[in-house]
Formats: C-alpha cells, sequence, structure tokens
C-alpha cells in the first residue's frame, strides 16, 4: 500500500511544539543548523544533545520515528566520517600501513563531522515530523513574501507546490497501476543490461506523459472555471499567529546558543572555530 | 433565462491525415435556454458535443458563431468572464484532477480566495459549502483517502463555496460507482430544491427521471428538448442516438404496448410488478 | 505441464488465501481472510463488493501481481505457492484487463500496441502481425484502417477496445477484468459485454469480472462472488443473490430494476424461470404468464 505522501513523515500529535507556527519553527531550524556549524568541542555537544532531547519529549514524537529518519542515510553518514578519519593528518599518528595513516586529530575531526551530520539531519527531521508539508508549504510562502519586491513570484511558486503536494497521491496511484498493467502484459523490468532496462521504461513513462497533460488540462478548467486569475487581488483562508509557544520556543533557543557562545567565549575558544569546517561545506 | 445560447457554434482545430490544419465540429447552431431554478439533463453519447456545451456556458470556450449569454452577460465579451465565472459553478468528469490543494478545507477555499473574500468570510463560506454537501467533518482531512462520490461532493462545495446560482455537473457521476453517483445526484437535487439551477450533463439515463427538462444531443445538434417522459416516449430518436430509458421505464414501456395496465414510464420496479400482479390475479 | 493436465484442472483453486498489507506495522490492514474458491473453466464469474473489501486484492493474484502470502493457489493446475512460479507463462494464460485500460497505451501505432504483450512473450514477427490482427478484428475495429494510427488519436471507446486487444492477443485462456465498461458510455458499454460474453461463450475462455454495476451483472454473469472485509460472504447465481435485497441495500449495493421486478412477482406468488433477466427476457416471460392464465 502506498504511503501518504501529503503528510509526508508528520506524526500527528497535539504538542507543544506541533502547536508552534510553522514560520517559527522552520526558522528556528534554519538557526540551529547554522548554530550546529559553530560547535566544535565534545561539550558542546553534550548541551546540543540535551537541547534535542527536550525538544524530541516535548513534542511527544517517540524517539523512534526520530531516529528513523537517519536510518535512510546512515551508510553516508559513515562513509563521510570514514573519508574524514583517513584524509585528515595531525601531530599525533596512532596507526599507519602503506599510505594509509590514522591520527588521533583525525579520529577526533571525522567523530564530530559524524555528530554535526546527524544532529543536522534529526533537527530537520523534528521539523518535518511535527509539521505537515501544508503548513511547510504555507511557511515558506509567507517567508518569501518579501522577495515579491524583486519581483519573485512567491504566489505562484507556492501555488506549484501545494498543486504538486495534492497530486503526487494520484500520480504515485496512476505508476502503480501502470506498472502493472505493463507487467500484466509481460513487461520485464528486472532483467537485461542497461539499454533493454532503459528501453523497458518507455510504456511506463509514455502513459504517465500523456496522462500528465491530460491532468493538466482538467486542472487548468478546474481552476479557471473557479475565478482563478493569479495572485493579484487573492486572499487567503489560513491565518498564521504567533503565539507565546512561540515566543517562548525562541527565546527558549536563542538563550541556549548564546549560552553556548558565551561559555566558548569566557575560555577563548572562538579561534577553534576553524574555518576548514566552512571549507568542508 | 438565467442562460441563453442563440445558434452557437463551436469547432476544434483538428489535424487532417495528410498533417493539415481542419476542423472538428465540438457543437453546432445549438439554441438553448435555460431557466432559473430548473434542474435540466443533457444527456448523450461521448463525443456528442455535450461537454463541449458544458465548457461553452462559463466561458472555457468561446463560440465561433452565434452568442451564449448569462445573466444578460455575452461570454465573448473579456470583462464579463470574471462576473459569469461567479455566476456559473462547474465541477468535472475527474475528481482526482480538480483538487489543488491537499487539505479539504483548503481546496474548498480556493474559489474565494480567488475573488478577494475577506479571511472571515471565507471560512463562513467553506464551511457553509461543506455542510451543504455533507462533508464538514472531512474539512481537515486529505481528499485523495476519500471515497469517489465524497471527492466530488468536495469539488461541488469548491463550486459552492464561490456562492454561483448555475451548477454545471460536467459528467460529474460518469466515473463514479452507483453509491457515489447516488450520493452527488442527492446533494445535486437537495441545491436544486434550495432554488439552485442545475445543469447534469450525462450518460446515465437513470439520472434524468427527476429532471424537469432534458436536452438530448447527438452529433454536436441538440436534437430534442422535453420532458422525461416526453423524450422516453419518442422510441424512434432514442433508438436514433443509441440510448435506452431506464430498464424499469422500458419493461413499462413494452407491458403497456402488451395491453397491461400499468403507470406509464414507471420507473420503481416493485410498483410496476405490484401492478402487473393484480393484473393476472383479476385476469 | 502437459495439456491433458490443464483440462482437467479448474480454472482458479484457491485455499485459504491470506494476504496482509504492511504486515508487522501499525498500518497493517487484513485484505483477505482465508479466501476459498473454485472456478471452473468457462465459467463467467462476477465479482463484486464495496471498494477495499478485498476483491482488487485478489483478482491481483491471479496473475501474480501480488504474490502470495499464505494459503495455496493454482491456476490451471500451476501452482502458485512454489518458489519460482514461471510468471510468463502464467501471465501469457491470464489476461488482465485494468480498469481505464486505455490510459496504459504507449505505441506509436495501434498494431505495435497490440503486439507489445505478444513480443514480451517472445512470439515471431509475422505470427505477432497475424495474432495482433485477429484480436483487432475480434473487438470489432477495422484492422486495415486502424492499424497504422495512433492509439491517442482514438475516441474514448476505441481506445478501450485497443487495450482490450492488446490481451486478447495473446490468446488468454483466463480473462480478468477490473471494471472493464466504467466511464464508458451506454453504447460503448453494450458493446464490451457483447465482446465479452461472447468470447466467453464461443471460445470458453474463463471470465472473471470486477464490476459496481450490477445490472451488468445480472445480465451477464453465471455465477456472482461478492467479497466483504477480505472474506467471501456469497458465492452464488445472480438470480439467487439478487434475491436478497435486504442484504444487498445494506451492504451498500444494488438491486438490478429485473431482480427487483422478478421479485415482486415471486413475493405474490408468480414465478418466472431464473434464466430471466433482460427487459426483453422478463417481458417474454410476463406474456407467457398471462396466456398461461387466460388459457
Amino acid at each position: 500500500m502506498l504511503r501518504d505522501v501529503t503528510f509526508g513523515q508528520y506524526y500527528p500529535s497535539n504538542s507543544f511544539v506541533h502547536k508552534m507556527d510553522a514560520r517559527v519553527k522552520l526558522v528556528l531550524v534554519l538557526l540551529y543548523m547554522v548554530g550546529i556549524f559553530f560547535i566544535v568541542s565534545f561539550v558542546g555537544f553534550a548541551f546540543i544533545t540535551v537541547l534535542l532531547l527536550t525538544v524530541i519529549l516535548v513534542s511527544r514524537v517517540p524517539l523512534k520515528s526520530v531516529l528513523k529518519s537517519i536510518r535512510g542515510i546512515i551508510f553516508l553518514l559513515f562513509l563521510t566520517a570514514l573519508l574524514n578519519v583517513f584524509f585528515n593528518k595531525g601531530d599525533t599518528l596512532l596507526w599507519s600501513w602503506w599510505k594509509i595513516e590514522i591520527y588521533q586529530e583525525g579520529l577526533i575531526f571525522a567523530a564530530k563531522m559524524l555528530l554535526r551530520l546527524t544532529y543536522l539531519v534529526i533537527g530537520s527531521s523534528i521539523l518535518t515530523l511535527t509539521t505537515t508539508p501544508v503548513d511547510l508549504t504555507h511557511a515558506v510562502e509567507s517567508l518569501l513574501k518579501p522577495l515579491r519586491i524583486i519581483k519573485f513570484p512567491v504566489h505562484e511558486f507556492a501555488l506549484i507546490m501545494s498543486l504538486t503536494l495534492s497530486f503526487i497521491p494520484s500520480l504515485i496511484e496512476e505508476t502503480d497501476r501502470i506498472i502493472r498493467a505493463q507487467k500484466a502484459r509481460g513487461a520485464d523490468f528486472d532483467t537485461g543490461g542497461l539499454i533493454k532496462r532503459a528501453k523497458a521504461f518507455v510504456p511506463i513513462l509514455i502513459p504517465l506523459l500523456v496522462g500528465g497533460f491530460r491532468r493538466a488540462e482538467e486542472l487548468a478548467n478546474a481552476m479557471n472555471s473557479r475565478c482563478y486569475e493569479g495572485a493579484t487581488k487573492r486572499t487567503q483562508m489560513r491565518v498564521m499567529k504567533l503565539g507565546w509557544r512561540d515566543a517562548v520556543a525562541t527565546i527558549f533557543v536563542l538563550l541556549f546558543f548564546a549560552t553556548i557562545f558565551v561559555v566558548y567565549g569566557m575560555q577563548g575558544n572562538w579561534g577553534a572555530i576553524s574555518w576548514l569546517n566552512w571549507l568542508y561545506f | 433565462m438565467i442562460i441563453k445560447l442563440d445558434n452557437v457554434s463551436y469547432y476544434y482545430k483538428a489535424y487532417n491525415d495528410d498533417g493539415t490544419v481542419g476542423q472538428a465540429m465540438g457543437v453546432e447552431g445549438v439554441s438553448l435556454e435555460i431557466e432559473q431554478g430548473s434542474f435540466v439533463a443533457l444527456v448523450g453519447h461521448n463525443g456528442c458535443g455535450k461537454s463541449t456545451l458544458a465548457k461553452l456556458l462559463n466561458g472555457l470556450l468561446i463560440p465561433q458563431n452565434g452568442v451564449v449569454s448569462v445573466n444578460g452577460l455575452d461570454t465573448a465579451v473579456k470583462e464579463n468572464i470574471f462576473e459569469i465565472r461567479k455566476t456559473v459553478g462547474m465541477v468535472f468528469q475527474n475528481p482526482d484532477n480538480q483538487m489543488v490543494a491537499s487539505i479539504v478545507e483548503e481546496d474548498v477555499a480556493f474559489g474565494p480566495e480567488n475573488l478577494g473574500v475577506p479571511q472571515a468570510e471565507i471560512v463562513e463560506r467553506v464551511y457553509g459549502a461543506l455542510e451543504q454537501v455533507g462533508m464538514a467533518e472531512y474539512a481537515k482531512r486529505s481528499p485523495h483517502r476519500l471515497s469517489g462520490g465524497q471527492k466530488q461532493r468536495i469539488a461541488i462545495a469548491g463550486a459552492l463555496a464561490i456562492r454561483p446560482q448555475v451548477l454545471v455537473l460536467d459528467e460529474s457521476t460518469a466515473m463514479l460507482d452507483p453509491l457515489g453517483r447516488r450520493e452527488v445526484l442527492q446533494v445535486a437535487h437537495k441545491l436544486n430544491k434550495a432554488g439552485m439551477t442545475v445543469i447534469l450533463i450525462t450518460h446515465f439515463m437513470e439520472e434524468v427521471l427527476d429532471c424537469d427538462k432534458v436536452v438530448v444531443m447527438n452529433g454536436g445538434h441538440v436534437v430534442k428538448t422535453g420532458t422525461p417522459n416526453e423524450i422516453f416516449d419518442d422510441e424512434r430518436l432514442l433508438e436514433e442516438v443509441g440510448l435506452k430509458p431506464p430498464r424499469a421505464v422500458a419493461l413499462a414501456k413494452k407491458l403497456a404496448g402488451a395491453g397491461f395496465a400499468v403507470t406509464a414510464n414507471c420507473s420503481d420496479a416493485h410498483k410496476l410488478g405490484g401492478e402487473v400482479c393484480q393484473q393476472l390475479t383479476k385476469k | 505441464m502437459s495439456t491433458t493436465d490443464q483440462k482437467v484442472a479448474s480454472a482458479i483453486s484457491a485455499q485459504g488465501l491470506n494476504f496482509t498489507y504492511n504486515a508487522k506495522s501499525p498500518f497493517a490492514k487484513h485484505a483477505l481472510v482465508d479466501v476459498n474458491l473454485n472456478i471452473e473453466q468457462g465459467e463467467f464469474v462476477a465479482i463484486v463488493g464495496h471498494t477495499g473489501s478485498g476483491k482488487t486484492t485478489f483478482v491481483q493474484h491471479l496473475n501474480a501481481l501480488i504474490r502470495l502470502q499464505s494459503g495455496q493457489l493454482r491456476i490451471l493446475g500451476r501452482d502458485l505457492a512454489v518458489k519460482k512460479p514461471d510468471l510468463k507463462a502464467l501471465r501469457q494464460e491470464v489476461g488482465m484487463v485494468f480498469q481505464y485500460p486505455e490510459y496504459q497505451l504507449f505505441a506509436d501505432t495501434v498494431l505495435e500496441d497490440v503486439c507489445f504483450g505478444l513480443k514480451n512473450f517472445g512470439v515471431g514477427k509475422e505470427q505477432r502481425e497475424e495474432m495482433a490482427r485477429e484480436a483487432i478484428e475480434l473487438v470489432g475495429l477495422n484492422f486495415a484502417k486502424i492499424k497504422d494510427k495512433s492509439p491517442f488519436d482514438l475516441s474514448g471507446g476505441e481506445k478501450r477496445r485497443v487495450a482490450l486487444a492488446g490481451v486478447l492477443a495473446m490468446k488468454p485462456k483466463i480473462l480478468v477484468m477490473d471494471e472493464p465498461t466504467a466511464g464508458l458510455d451506454p453504447r460503448g458499454k453494450r458493446e464490451i459485454l457483447s465482446l465479452v460474453s461472447d468470447i466467453n461463450k464461443t471460445q470458453g475462455v474463463t471470465v472473471i469480472m470486477v464490476s459496481h454495476d450490477m445490472n451488468e451483472v445480472y445480465e451477464n454473469a453465471n455465477r456472482v462472488v461478492v467479497f466483504r472485509d477480505g472474506q467471501i460472504v456469497h458465492d452464488t447465481t445472480p438470480r439467487e443473490l439478487f434475491r436478497l435485497e435486504e442484504e444487498i441495500v445494506a451492504m451498500n449495493l444494488e438491486v438490478p430494476a429485473m431482480a427487483q421486478f422478478t421479485n415482486e412477482l415471486e413475493r405474490q406468488g408468480y414465478t418466472l424461470p431464473d434464466n430471466c433477466k433482460t427487459v426483453e427476457e422478463v417481458y417474454e416471460a410476463v406474456l407467457k404468464l398471462k396466456e398461461a392464465r387466460h388459457a
């Protein structure tokens, strides 16, 4: 059975985090993502761990669901870490064989990189677990509004996102049905060389494309019939309101990072924020 | 007359076999008047021009010949289009292809949002419309998990939120199962009782039973207009356009022809059976 | 497998079929619960039930588009419970027509599209075209006129028939159809149904048709299987099934008009023969009753 794409990995609940304004969540997560690159010590990561655990606890999303989000990219994470182990040289050589040398500094750097990437993914998945794609779309539209000044088509951009979301489920269903139908006619998608396999997809792609045009035409008619004339004088049903939760959360996150940085500052550790990190990304 | 068609023709662009551009007839020489508050069915086979006619009613297509006017406004005048579409709401065949949002209430809100209605009133219109089609409890749901009939009712709500005077159902029941068809028809009749003009485009003859007026189309022309009974009685015409009355009605006709005294064009098979039994008994 | 084996084998023999979507997850859904069904070759079986009743899941088992989870399933004697069933051979014997099959057309020409299945099953070029010609003529289209046309230039009814030809060209012994008349106008419906009926009667092809249109089930099938909540709740003749008016209505299905009429007559003590199902047949039967009374 097909996954409910409309809600992505959304985990329904009525928690504090779920009730927050999507715009605030989006901004705070972006802030967190930037902030995490300034964390360079294990103590710092310990603090972040506390922050993440607190947020997860408050959001009432099971830890298991959160961790699921890293499962898909676990290979990538470890590959990155491994490469960092080998390519970062330092003073303390721990082990060497042929041309491969492992330094203590390399190990530490790799471990931190692993933590940073993992926490990055966890942070963003907390956003998607507690916010529906629809809310995210509205948040993006709202946050991009200032770009109208430079003639960026914010409304059209958001409309495309929204239409995409609403069409994905039926597109997946249609693809599924076409694949089954061609299979029933003996189509074979699993054997043969690359070219043969690529060719095997023609009987899927063409009906999908033709269907896409048909849908687009009907959609255009439906939108026109409902008086769509572009963004000019549109109003919106959904109002996004900032509430006390948003204030509390913002203050909490800001204070958290401020504290970390003040602690760093007092220890004179600012220099430790290696610009190498920036290069890496 | 809320809608008036005067000698209207529309031709599609089509490619001939030799690659040159030619014409394919959509509708030709159609004159029709739709009375305010009536329930009109437009029937005919695929390709008979009924969907073309539907799209002419709210300016999705503009006739090459003749005039379509809605409340006296000519659809060919560009400035009128917005007002015309506010008057004539339209629901199409495939419910999946007319959803613009992935949450029911936001989809229904699309029309009023386009009209620039103030926020508080949008909410009122959306919930009012969902109430009318009996889908209010689904407001926060995602439409794609709902049944075909429910999706179509949401599409109707989307049209109602614009507060139109006419509702055109352009083959909106064609893809539904019998239950879904019943749901949609019930809603359409309920709206009609409350004063809405309904134009039902269909090829199911069972659906035209309770209509005020039936317009039969064939080959791009209107071939007959009348009450359902008048249409069912014209056997030669039905034969010609390949339509058949609903089964019960067809049986009632045959029985009447064989000398049974049965209610003319009775669509209730049980009642018909009862009447036949009576006459078999009394002999 | 020898041909004699196939002659004696049932078309479909299912025992203890169970199927669960998303097993082991909180979203697990039991789509089939202990389904037992035996269909002989040459039958015309209608499968009805509400959306989500399991009928589509069942039907997709029949050519292994859904793999067996538990239970026994034999198609024309071929055991599908084995580790690696011969899918190609199976799918050649079990033709499957999906809902709105015209949406799966893809080739440049009608001929090429109808040949797609044959090509996949390894039929040679010349034989392929001959079989395609037969199939296209069988569905009532003019081969010479239509073979080089693009399938996308045809009318809706023609497209549906080309799609059907693409399945019939493989000369399946079992034809499985998921709502073959959905979305068609009455004329298109009648044409497809009489075509299918014909194939069943003259060629002995076993037909399994999922349908929502009870009138069409009543008039065409000689057996109806009703699914509800993943189980078979009725397996009988259409006439028997539609005597149970209240139960049918409670399942949100419709009672065919001619069944209502016949039931009313039966209730009042007048019996029509069981094979009177169309308007014409019922009418003739009533006339006979009348004559018998007057004689």
